[in-house]
């Protein structure tokens, strides 16, 4: 079993989701960029309401302090359990069965962050993570969330030139999303490297001419493309 | 290096993605690195320790940050053979402690490219590609194509770590001191010159606490570093196609060696047999798709078509409230009278509007005393009181259409043949019993198991044994239609006393 930071959720419907937790590292640039834009918002109100004196303070003072708690909350509820910060590192929160995060458990991740805060700047959080595999703060572990890696499925698609061929011999579903990755990020290898990965299927390209081309072709059959 | 022998899994994954899986590796992998790492990093701080003279004694940590691309490279040493399954015993790392000094170009490292902010991520072509020169140049250009900023990134959240950690291990020491000297030591390190033996304690404890931080921190750092450039190569040079590639080459390979014989037995046989068609014929394919692709212009015409028609061209009116364009041009030169009267105006509205809430909330409070303070009781089942049913599966298990005594109605039953009737009435008989004295919530959708199941946490040891013994014999004269032998019922029809008895005559007989 070779190393990953995945884990496998399998669905009441038989599927199994791999689902990939973020560490530390960009949930903290997250979190910076968070606390910029939180500090920003809380800057311009002391601004706009300082004209209302003492009372502008107050108001300022409240709005504040809600929007330092219920910042998080409402952006993991109402867009998809992503705070500005995490949307620009393409992280969400979700239950740790990816299903959304639900609102009591948004509310005590949240609430929670004083715990994780403690000694100072989220000592207590960053222990919890590096001490767990899936990178959960003690606050994700109470309420069962987790924070995962928004993958962006069909990133490098690209049309396949090659005609398309049928292979002589059945290949397994990881044997044909490589053919097929092969055709795809073909445009970011080198001709020499392709050949030289191509020729690495051994028997599959004995007898081709050009063992490049050949796999794009059976990528191309593999997604759907048949001889016009 | 054997790509065979990685240990992580190869796939592209996203640059953080790949920083994260350095964390996980460090996880996995913390026997193998904090040994070694602990005894190399103490015995330098220490000895760099002992070996300052006193009056510089605060500046260690610095000495110790300066020094950090030395540990980066024991530390890539120790990751660089773990990923291809080799680990390293600590004396393995202590003697190649030269090479790893005089062979990766440690002194550019400490003096103009200490400052880089990608050194870790550079470093494997210095240590491990051991280029030199232009070809280092041009290879480090190539990998920072894209992957530069992810490095850069990664340095200043390593920074950022450092902080978290050093600021909390001293927030820690000030929240169980219980005697406020080392919050006295703080504050008065930044206004006054602090005695002798003061500053010794205060440097020691520094250096102490930064050697714990890089201690923590750095290994995450270079392993972040290492699989941020592992994840580089692999999307340069396709190392997740090449080891699927090459699995595929050794299972055909293995697959024709075995095959050939069969082959050639099966190719005699079915010589004579004439040719079927293996794959889906053309017919079948054209059930789903059009003969031919239409050209994009066709088609967007025949989408247009469709969407006028009636069920997706639907108009409706809604009619809301809007606010009207006012005008406000009303300029008061007496702004700030006006403003401040407006202040007021707006305190007391507040402060009336808050007595009142204050008012309104005691109120609802009074009136809903109840349900707050079941709110404030410790979790509850929230079991809604439902009148226990009077049928259950068919059956009818009020207390009025049972006779008196059960246990005797039912051996009359049993010995004049209706055995069926008679375990049919013992059943309902204890279907009543857990519904109305034992407030088990019984549902039709139950099956004799459920009950089972639901009763055992209500019911003492004997009773519930009875009740296991009399699902089974029902279930086996309901379902299977075999009636159990007589010395199995009678015991039950006499329990049936202990099981039916109320709490109170259970005591009373204790």
């Amino acid at each position: 079993m070779r190393l990953d930071t995945t884990y496998t959720v399998n669905t009441p419907e038989g599927i199994a989701l791999q689902l990939s937790p973020a560490g530390p590292i960009p949930r903290l640039l997250a979190w910076l960029l968070d606390l910029l834009l939180r500090s920003a918002i809380s800057l311009l109100l002391v601004i706009m309401l300082a004209f209302l004196g003492k009372l502008g303070m107050g108001i300022s003072m409240i709005l504040i302090f809600l929007l330092e708690w219920f910042y998080p909350v409402y952006f993991e509820l109402r867009h998809q359990g992503q705070s500005p910060g995490k949307k620009m590192l393409q992280l969400y929160v979700a239950q740790t069965d990816a299903s959304p995060v639900t609102p009591s458990a948004s509310i005590v991740r949240n609430l929670l962050r004083v715990v994780d805060f403690l000694p100072v700047l989220y000592g207590f959080g960053f222990a919890s993570m590096v001490l767990n595999r899936r990178f959960q703060r003690l606050g994700d572990l109470a309420a069962n969330t987790v924070v995962l890696h928004k993958t962006n499925h069909n990133g490098h698609y690209t049309h396949i030139e090659a005609e398309p061929l049928r292979p002589e011999v059945t290949l397994t579903l990881p044997e044909q999303q490589a053919i097929m990755l092969f055709a795809q990020r073909g445009n970011t290898l080198t001709d020499s490297r392709l050949e030289e990965l191509a020729r690495m299927t051994g028997p599959l390209v004995d007898k081709q001419e050009n063992a490049t081309s050949y796999l794009q072709g059976i990528a191309h059959w593999l997604t759907g493309g048949r001889k016009a | 290096m054997k790509l065979d022998d990685i240990t992580t899994l190869i796939r592209l994954r996203t640059p953080w993605e790949a920083a994260d899986l350095g964390f996980a590796m460090v996880q996995n992998n913390w026997r193998g690195i904090f040994p070694a790492w602990t005894l190399l990093l103490f015995s330098l701080s220490l000895i760099i320790w002992l070996l300052m003279p006193s009056d510089y004694t605060g500046y260690i940590p610095i000495l110790l940050w300066w020094l950090k691309p030395v540990y980066d490279r024991i530390l890539l040493h120790i990751y660089s053979r773990q990923m291809f399954s080799q680990p390293l015993s600590t004396a393995d790392i202590f003697s190649a402690l030269p090479g790893l000094i005089w062979n990766t170009g440690l002194l550019g490292a400490l003096t103009w490219r200490r400052f880089s902010a990608s050194r870790g991520f550079n470093l494997p072509i210095w240590q491990l590609e051991q280029l030199r020169g232009t070809p280092r140049k041009e290879r480090q250009n190539l990998l920072h194509l894209q992957a530069h900023s992810y490095a850069v990134w990664l340095t200043v959240a390593c920074l950022h770590l450092e902080y978290t950690v050093i600021f909390s291990l001293y927030a820690l020491i000030l929240f169980f001191d219980p005697t406020e000297r080392v919050w006295d030591y703080l504050v008065s390190a930044f206004v006054e010159n602090l005695d002798v033996e003061v500053q010794y304690w205060g440097s020691l404890i520094y250096v102490v606490l930064y050697t714990l931080t890089v201690w923590l921190i750095e290994p995450f750092y270079m392993a972040a570093s290492f699989s941020l450039y592992l994840n580089r190569r692999t999307q340069l040079e396709a190392w997740d196609i090449e080891l699927t590639f090459r699995s595929l080459g050794d299972r055909l390979r293995g697959l024709t060696q075995h095959a050939f014989g069969i082959a050639l037995a099966v190719m005699l046989a079915l010589s004579a047999l004439p040719p079927a068609p293996v794959f889906a014929s053309e017919q079948a394919e054209q059930e789903y798709l059009a003969g031919e692709a239409l050209p994009a212009e066709d088609s967007a015409e025949q989408i247009k078509a469709i969407m006028q028609l009636d069920e997706f061209s639907q108009v409706r009116t809604v009619k809301r409230w809007m606010p009207k364009e006012k005008d406000e041009d009303k300029t008061d030169k007496n702004l700030f009278e006006l403003s401040e009267s407006v202040q007021v105006l707006f305190a007391s509205a507040m402060k009336g509007m808050l007595w009142i809430a204050v008012v309104v909330l005691l109120v609802l409070a009074f009136v809903y005393r109840r349900q707050i303070l079941a709110m404030l009781k410790p979790l509850q089942r929230k079991a809604a009181k439902q009148p226990p049913p009077d049928i259950l599966f068919g059956m009818d298990i009020r207390p009025e259409s049972l006779p008196d005594d059960i246990a005797t109605a039912c051996r009359r039953l049993w010995d004049t043949g209706q055995q069926r009737d008679a375990l049919s009435l013992l059943y309902r008989a204890a279907l009543m019993r857990l519904t109305r004295h034992d407030h088990i919530q019984v549902q039709d959708s139950h099956t004799e198991g459920d009950i089972l199941q639901l009763a055992r946490p209500h019911l003492a040891g004997q009773r519930i044994a009875w009740l296991t013994a009399v699902t089974r014999a029902w279930q086996e004269i309901a379902y299977a239609h075999r009636i159990p032998p007589n010395e199995r019922i009678y015991p039950l029809f006499d329990d049936w006393l202990n099981f039916g008895a109320t709490q109170a005559t259970v005591e009373a007989q204790a």
